[in-house]
């Protein structure tokens, strides 16, 4: 077999092998139903020409007196129309099956027949058996020709002793002429067998490098398609790899300058503290713009101040250390932090609450961003009757939930899907670290934040806390005790 | 009296050591100091603060951290190996965990962070310089023992109390300004003890600890207690804690 891929392991043999063998059947089934249908244009045409032929030839008959139609005729239209329609049929309704292209066969052989017979005998008509042999050789099925040289062999025989006119023009044709006929035929039996044979070798062959060309090129597209997704998935961690020491840079960058502006804002707050003390002991008092300018002086620098804390709570990751938190009490904490003029504040979160071990001051954090958060988005309008509440509940497995709700008027969905991120505001001033060192708190503590939010309305982010199921950190120097 | 109170009157008589290798900060910070009645020295390094806390009498040293040369903690370490044991407070703008345990484990009063609010942070120097005591109260005298020895260990100074009455008396005499208190105790729970404190004194903080899951009493006590701990704890954290609490006042802005 000659093969394309020399190097193919043996199920890769084997798929090749039952793919060309489909492939060969497809071929061969297909080759079959064309040549029915040409057959069966064939046998339609024949039938209309053995009877153009009949009324051409034949010649009137005389008996008597009256002029009849020649009896050739009729057995044209009758005759061949029972040798045509079943083959015809069968071409149409059962095309490539194999009584089908034997039926042919046959009612094609009956049909050389009938036309030397409605020849009389005329010996060029003969060669349409031969012609047909042929014709018949396009199923590339040597079978096909055992049943059309029977008929021919037979029918020839039968005529010789019934009525040898019909067959050689003569009614003395002698012996040897069937043999002779008979001869002949076989002689391109022969031909057309071994052409048969070959042709469908042939066929085979092909259908197999076919299939081998399928197979490879099924695998060429399976490799590229791995190498597709092999790149989208490298460039995918590249990507993510390359934010993620845009990152940790960042982290840097903000760990230094936390450091350095630290110092110079302490400066400041320290003078500041100082002039104002120093001014609001003068007489006459001044200007009261002075010390209110002061002030703000003040305020700026806490403002400073925060944005540095978020800056480097966001940098440095810190472990939570763990102990009983109650959280309501971490949340009225919150809510004093948190600057806050119109907005109703609430802490519902139940007495009874289980207590989970918690990094109390990460959980402050995390709570007075949550809040601020909603009191900053809170638009003018809706100012007046804002409200942010903090609730919680138990969790049947264990944990808890805490949410914190707003009526805000809710966030936009292109915006919720990317508000953990980090440095990622929608507010004109700001870090866009808040929800992030909230989202990083929570994960740290092996819990998970997530948000509902409805426009027109208000946002919730619920907080699920687990219980800590790690044993907690083994002390270096347990203190003794006897309980 | 308060603290707060005490803050106002002793503040005249305290002398403190400034040192911090940034300029500006140094001065506006003497400036400050001496506005809220202290007698101020002050001390660009490490080396220099040594020097002056060789040859004056003390109150307190405030410190910065991060300075070239030897370190705030190197300068507490250095103080407490030749024998000095003036109460010093650190200052710091960023630092590593492990130079802030370090720092605990020398004995430092507390740590501030910058920027800091100065009236708050007088409070704490005050404070400090009072030389006040940690009382470990547990129903087990053993436990509070052991516990105020771990303390002191680290330069602490420290008390115990057996009961929650016991506490409370000791409390009463001024010097006490955290408390550590046990949560479950037969009498008064610790619940109860650190309700009492706070309607005495607001100033005095409270940590709660507790070798049982108690949740009543901790969500009772969560609003006068600054932070938790789990027993067993290791000495670090609570001292940690301490410091933490210690340092609240200067962090309120």
């Amino acid at each position: 077999m000659t093969s394309i891929a020399p190097s193919q392991s043996p199920e890769l043999e084997e798929a090749v092998a039952q793919r060309a063998a489909v492939l060969f059947g497809e071929h061969q089934t297909s080759l079959h139903r064309r040549t029915d249908r040409l057959f069966a244009y064939l046998l339609l045409g024949e039938w209309a020409f053995a009877i153009v032929l009949a009324l051409v030839l034949s010649p009137h008959a005389w008996d008597g007196k009256v002029r009849t139609i020649h009896v050739h005729v009729p057995i044209a239209v009758l005759l061949g129309g029972v040798l045509t329609m079943l083959p015809v049929f069968l071409a149409f309704t059962r095309p490539g099956m194999p009584s089908t292209r034997y039926i042919i066969a046959v009612s094609q052989m009956l049909w050389s027949g009938l036309l030397i017979h409605l020849t009389g005998g005329r010996i060029e008509t003969h060669f349409h058996v031969f012609g047909s042999l042929a014709f018949l050789s396009f199923y590339r099925d040597w079978r096909v020709l055992v049943p059309a040289t029977l008929v021919v062999v037979v029918d020839h025989l039968v005529r010789q002793v019934v009525w040898p006119e019909s067959a050689y023009g003569t009614t003395t044709p002698g012996a040897w002429r069937v043999l002779e006929h008979g001869a002949w035929v076989l002689f391109e039996d022969a031909f057309l067998v071994v052409a048969c044979l070959s042709s469908r070798a042939e066929m085979r062959a092909s259908a197999e490098r076919q299939a081998q060309v399928e197979t490879l090129s099924h695998l060429e597209e399976a490799k590229s398609a791995a190498l597709d997704s092999a790149l989208r998935e490298l460039r995918s961690s590249q990507t993510a790899q390359i934010r993620a020491e845009r990152l940790a840079a960042l982290g840097k960058l903000a760990a230094s300058m936390g450091h350095e502006l630290r110092n110079p804002l302490a400066a400041v707050r320290n003078a500041n503290a100082y002039v104002l003390k120093r001014l609001q002991a003068a007489r006459p008092a001044p200007d009261s713009k002075v010390t209110q300018f002061l002030d703000v002086i003040d305020k700026e620098v806490g403002v400073c101040a925060k944005i540095i804390s978020d800056l480097l709570d966001f940098a440095r990751e810190k472990e939570p250390t763990r102990a009983p938190c109650p959280l309501r009490a971490v949340v009225d904490d919150a809510f004093s932090v948190v600057p806050n003029d119109a907005v109703v504040l609430e802490n519902a979160v139940p007495e009874d609450l289980p207590i989970l071990d918690l990094d109390r001051d990460q959980m402050r954090q995390v709570f007075v961003n949550l809040v601020q958060n909603a009191v900053e988005a809170m638009p003018a309008d809706r100012r007046a009757s804002g409200r942010v509440v903090v609730s919680g509940r138990a969790r049947p497995a264990g944990g808890c939930i805490v949410e914190v709700r707003d009526n805000a008027g809710g966030i936009p969905a292109d915006v919720a899907a990317r508000i953990f991120e980090p440095l990622f505001t929608t507010k004109a001033k700001g870090t866009g670290l808040g929800l992030a060192v909230v989202a990083s708190m929570v994960e740290r503590h092996g819990g998970n934040i997530y948000l509902d939010s409805r426009l027109g309305e208000g946002t919730c982010f619920a907080i699920e806390l687990p219980v800590d199921t790690l044993p907690p950190q083994q002390p270096q120097q347990v203190l003794e005790q006897t309980t | 009296m308060t603290i707060a109170d005490d803050a106002a009157t002793q503040a005249r008589k305290m002398t403190i050591l400034v040192v911090d290798d940034e300029a500006p900060l140094l001065l506006t910070l003497v400036a400050n100091l001496e506005l809220a009645g202290f007698e101020v020295l002050d001390a660009p390094g490490a080396r220099q603060a040594l020097e002056i806390a060789r040859s004056r009498h003390l109150d307190l040293i405030l410190s910065d951290i991060r300075m070239p040369g030897m370190s705030g903690v190197d300068l507490l370490r250095a103080l407490r190996e030749s024998g000095c044991d003036v109460p010093v407070v650190l200052m710091t703008a960023f630092t590593v965990e492990s130079v802030l345990t370090e720092a605990l484990r020398e004995g430092v009063f507390t740590i501030v962070a910058k920027p800091f609010d100065v009236d708050g942070l007088v409070v704490s120097l005050t404070t400090a310089a009072s030389r006040p005591i940690v009382l470990v109260v547990d129903d087990e005298p053993p436990v509070a023992q052991a516990a105020a020895a771990a303390l002191a260990a680290m330069g602490i100074r420290t008390g115990s109390a057996g009961s929650g009455a016991e506490a409370i008396e000791r409390v009463r005499r001024g010097d006490v300004d955290v408390v550590v208190v046990d949560m479950v105790m037969p009498g008064l729970t610790g619940a109860e003890v650190v309700e009492q404190i706070a309607r005495l004194d607001r100033g005095i903080a409270c940590i709660g600890v507790s070798g049982h899951d108690a949740p009543a009493l901790f969500r009772r006590a969560a609003e006068n207690v600054v932070s938790f701990l789990r027993k067993p704890y290791r000495p670090t954290d609570l001292a940690s804690s301490i410091a933490r609490a210690r340092s609240r006042p200067a962090e309120r802005s």
